[in-house]
């Protein structure tokens, strides 16, 4: 179960690309709570998402850094589909507390039950958590420091020891609207990290009922 | 003097110690009523299994063992068309809602996939679990084309959500072994027909899930169990919407349905048998005296318990249940001594009083001493309960026997003086021809011997229990969906450690693979072995190994080289595979959902290890277990059919003894007491003629005969016998005393009181009724005309004269 933790992280949010080097100074704390203000109210304009992603996966099992392929959609305030188009397909819907998952052709769906499935559940939990912007329920289980602020960047370090053993931190790099999240990075313990960029995003867009 | 005249002498030497006799009298059924309320019951139905081979107790000790015998299953069904994942979320709503104090435990599922722990658990410890077979499996599998497969499907998935933590099982295992471990863990499954999904049971059509609650509530106790049920039907009402259907099955169940059964049909019954005994009394005796009769027999009852107590430990609910209905015939003694004494027939009260009490005595005391050495040979029964049950009648009979014939008397003496009402008895009448009577009864008689051939034995304790059409639905719908978990037979391998039932447990695992077909085997054999397997295992592990670790690693690289995986991608697989640090043991097994199930199979007794093993019950399994106990020694089979058959030849064994026993013992103490031949075989007409005609008519209907018929046949007996002695007394000697009165009224009140238990819907209750109704129903009127009709026939004195009447005194 301890590797679920890693998992609380992979999916954050939607969300543009750019990693940049991390600043090392961190914000003073008046302008940190500004930050949070600013994303919270752009987040609270936010009613769907749609949009593509890249996953950059740097582990020591690969001898390269390949790039898969995938899409994801968000409504507020409990429904996320994250689908993963290449090299295989594969994901989840979930919708409030049911789901979905399906492994190859995605007509072929298997429904669970939110609560039983802990990964899954966790993902979800935070990506809903930071479409929010609901930092005090962040806060609880990270240190959270504002790297910068054009884009806003944080980094969040696990306050877990039990986690601080799987993961060192993750990075946040919010749109230059801060109405969300344009790209994550995710450092493991053992040095493995994993690049999410997000792509063509669409704020507040209409969706299609049966995507969820 | 004749021996008789005891009690004429007794009577006499009362007579000036009246006072002293009832306050004697009355200390002793006094002490005994006040003693019943510290009486130690006990309600366990150990007593009534033979004790006298140590198989019995051994084997029901065990059948206690089986893992759902004190669980509440819970089936919740939807709707055709329903969704299955809704079913769960219900499923797990109620679950969560079933809190103490009723439920301290619910379980959905096994919950392994949620403990990732388990795949690493198997991994590390495949060397020590795959067994010679698994490994030629995975030769088949090590073909270059699985592997680059497998090592795709190992690529793929760490892009997916679960990529993360699936990375480690990739460097670990990345052919996928742990999937031979995996169906090693279906061995564990003990519900045939759940396949999981979501961490829950669910059944083959997807439209049932299977909630299993333990609970603190004794299976006993019948209020506790009332209100955890009713807790859980407020729950379901609160939770399981329209559309899904909730069933529950527990032995709680059961003992809620008996308790409410019971309750409700001794209302009935003793309503019925109050008023009958009541209607009876005023009709028959028209006295207040005649209440003397029942005092003599609730005391009886009272003094028999009491010294029972003295002597056992802890008194029989059965004892009590049974010896109330054996006690039944204790009132034809005294109503025999009532019936000669009645008020309004003595005129000379000092004088004729003990005359007839000299007189009478002869027949009560042939008749008490008869029945309590029949009774006396319960006392070899090899049911213990049985055996109390001896002493108890013994003793009541006893008591009945010297109210009767000492105390009864004063008693009537001293309450007379008042104006007496007059008894209704039976008169001269005009009479059937003997030769009619005789024809008639034969006919009869043979008619029902030969019916009585086909009389089945039921042997089986639980099918005595009541269990209406809605539970029997729902046992029938659960076995039907979820297969006879609840039903299935048990094999126990037993060693004096837990090494040596291991090994025991190996053998039979691998016996039953070998030769039981397709039977479901439930057994922790594959995911628990021995020590000693786990060494052959490992050894197997190693060789197969080093013949070909290189070639599969030279495969790997390459075929992984070309998906993109690092070239030290599989480093720490190639490591395992030298083998575990250690062994598995059972103390260290605690992995969730797997740790359950090997505590209850498991068993820890008497210094001992049983280790359990579950097939299903069928007469194939059990032949074959019997076959082969050399092939495979040290394992116990145990199912509730098998023990049921071992309980039925052992009861109707201790049965045939009995009554041959009983039979020789009258028929000797008969003759012993008449001399004459033709008198004792008479005596025998009421008992012969009660007991076929109860076969014959049972075997008709198709009621199979149970313990409790067993019982009730001594009733008949031991009534049926004084019958015989009492009007064969009347008809061979100058004897005068309303012996048919009597009889007729003994029968009648004995057959409205423990007949009117054939109204009760309880099948215990309704067994004795049954019985009593038939037997005595037979063993009365056999008595009254077949009896004086034989007489008749060649002109015996004594006999009834050719007109008879009814009419009052």
């Amino acid at each position: 179960m301890k590797q679920l933790i890693l998992i609380t992280i992979i999916l954050l949010m939607p969300f543009n690309a750019l990693c940049q080097e991390p600043q090392d100074a961190a914000a003073p704390s008046s302008d940190k709570t500004q930050a949070f203000a600013r994303i919270r109210k752009a987040a609270s304009s936010v009613r769907t998402l749609a949009g593509e992603f890249t996953q950059e996966k740097h582990l020591d099992i690969l001898k390269n850094a390949p790039v898969s392929k995938g899409r994801f959609f968000y409504k507020t305030p409990d429904c996320l589909r994250w689908e993963v188009l290449e090299p295989a397909s594969m994901g989840f819907i979930v919708k409030g507390d049911k789901g979905k998952r399906w492994k190859g052709r995605s007509d072929n769906m298997q429904a669970f039950d939110l609560k039983k499935e802990p990964v899954i559940r966790i993902i979800s939990n935070q990506v809903f958590a930071w479409a929010r912007a609901d930092f005090e329920q962040l806060e609880s289980g990270y240190d959270i420091t504002v790297l910068g602020y054009s884009p806003v960047i944080l980094k969040l370090v696990p306050l877990s020891v039990t986690e601080k053993k799987y993961l060192a931190f993750i990075m946040l790099i919010f749109s230059a609207t801060e109405d969300y999240v344009n790209a994550i990075e995710i450092r493991e313990a053992g040095g493995d990290y994993t690049k999410i960029n997000f792509i063509d995003m669409v704020i507040n867009g209409p969706l299609q009922e049966d995507i969820f | 003097m004749s021996g008789f005249d005891i009690f004429r002498h007794l009577y006499n030497l009362f007579l000036r110690r009246r006072l002293a006799l009832f306050l004697v009298a009355a200390a002793l059924i006094i002490i005994s009523v006040a003693s019943l309320k510290y009486i130690r019951l006990s309600e366990d139905i150990k007593s009534m299994l033979p004790d006298n081979r140590k198989d019995f107790s051994i084997d029901y000790e065990l059948l206690q063992h089986a893992p759902f015998t004190r669980k509440i299953i819970i089936n919740l069904k939807i709707a055709s068309g329903g969704d299955v994942g809704e079913l769960i979320r219900v499923a797990d709503h109620l679950a969560d809602a079933m809190t103490p104090p009723f439920f301290t435990r619910v379980i959905a599922g096994p919950a392994v996939s949620q403990d990732m722990d388990i795949y690493n658990w198997l991994i590390k410890n495949l060397p020590n679990l795959a067994t010679d077979k698994d490994l030629e499996g995975i030769k088949a599998d090590l073909t270059t084309e699985n592997i680059r497969n497998q090592l795709s499907d190992d690529y793929n998935s760490l892009f997916s959500h679960e990529g993360w933590y699936l990375k480690n099982y990739i460097k670990s295992d990345p052919l996928n072994l742990k999937a031979v471990g995996i169906k090693k863990l279906s061995s564990l499954n003990i519900i045939p027909n759940a396949r999981l999904q979501d961490n829950h049971f669910i059944s083959a059509d997807g439209k049932n899930v299977l909630l299993i609650a333990e609970t603190n509530v004794d299976i006993t106790d019948a209020g506790g169990s009332e209100e955890m049920l009713s807790r859980l039907n407020n729950l379901s009402e609160g939770i399981v919407p329209q559309g899904i259907e909730m069933s529950v099955l527990s032995v709680h169940n059961y003992t809620v349905v008996n308790a409410d059964m019971i309750k409700d049909d001794l209302f009935v019954v003793l309503t019925i048998s109050s008023l009958s005994i009541i209607i009876l009394f005023i009709f028959f005796l028209r006295t207040w005296k005649a209440l003397l009769v029942l005092l003599i027999s609730f005391s009886s009852f009272a003094i028999a318990l009491f010294s029972v107590s003295l002597i056992y430990k802890t008194v029989s609910a059965i004892t009590i249940g049974f010896g109330s209905v054996l006690l039944g015939l204790s009132d034809d003694l005294s109503l025999h001594v009532y019936f000669a004494l009645r008020p309004g027939k003595i005129k000379n009260k000092t004088d004729d009083m003990s005359a007839i009490i000299a007189e009478v005595s002869r027949p009560v005391l042939f008749g008490g001493v008869i029945t309590i050495c029949a009774f006396s040979l319960l006392m070899f029964s090899a049911l213990p309960g049985q055996r109390q049950l001896g002493a108890f009648s013994i003793i009541g009979v006893l008591a009945s026997l010297a109210m009767s014939l000492i105390l009864l008397p004063h008693m009537m003496q001293a309450s007379s003086g008042g104006k007496d009402a007059h008894s209704f008895i039976l008169r001269e009448r005009r009479r059937t021809h003997p030769a009619i009577t005789i024809a008639i009864w034969i006919l009869l008689l043979t008619g029902c011997a030969w019916q009585a051939r086909h009389i089945s034995f039921n042997g089986n304790l639980n099918a005595l229990n009541f269990v209406p059409e809605k539970l029997r639905a729902i046992e029938l719908a659960m076995s039907e969906t979820w297969g006879n978990f609840r039903g299935q037979a048990m094999i126990f391998s037993e060693g004096k450690d837990m090494e040596s039932a291991l090994e025991i447990n190996d053998n039979l695992f691998r016996y039953l693979k070998q030769n039981a077909g397709d039977a479901d085997v439930t057994s922790i054999a594959s995911i628990l072995p021995s020590i000693k397997t786990q060494k052959a295992n490992r050894e197997a592990w190693t060789s197969f190994w080093s013949d070909r670790k290189d070639e599969i690693r030279r495969t790997m690289e390459e075929e992984g080289r070309r998906l993109g995986f690092s070239g030290n991608a599989f480093e720490a697989f190639f490591l395992s595979l030298n083998g575990p640090a250690s062994f598995i043991r059972a103390e260290d097994l605690s992995l969730s959902g797997i740790k359950d199930i090997l505590d209850s199979m498991i068993i820890h007794s008497d210094g001992k290890i049983s280790i359990l093993t579950m097939v299903p019950d069928t007469p194939e399994i059990k032949a074959l277990i019997a076959r082969d106990q050399d092939i495979i020694p040290g394992v116990r089979f145990v199912s509730q059919s098998y023990f049921s058959e071992m309980i039925r030849k052992a009861i109707g064994h201790d049965f045939i003894r009995f009554i041959i026993g009983a039979f020789s013992l009258i028929v000797l103490l008969l003759a012993f007491l008449f001399r004459n031949m033709k008198k004792v075989l008479l005596s025998l007409v009421p008992v012969v003629t009660g007991i076929i005609f109860m076969f014959g008519v049972m075997s008709l209907i198709h009621i199979p005969f149970n313990i409790f018929n067993i019982i009730s046949t001594i009733l008949i007996i031991g009534l049926g016998v004084d019958y015989g002695i009492f009007m064969v007394c009347k008809c061979s000697e100058d004897y005068e005393h309303d012996t048919d009165t009597a009889v007729l009224l003994s029968g009648l009140t004995t057959i409205t009181g423990f007949g009117s238990l054939i109204c009760a819907r309880h099948p215990a209750l309704h067994s004795i009724g049954v019985t009593v109704l038939l037997g005595i129903g037979a063993a009365v009127p056999s008595a009254m005309f077949v009896i004086p009709a034989f007489f008749k026939g060649k002109g015996n004195r004594g006999g009834y004269p050719d007109e008879r009447a009814i009419s009052n005194e």
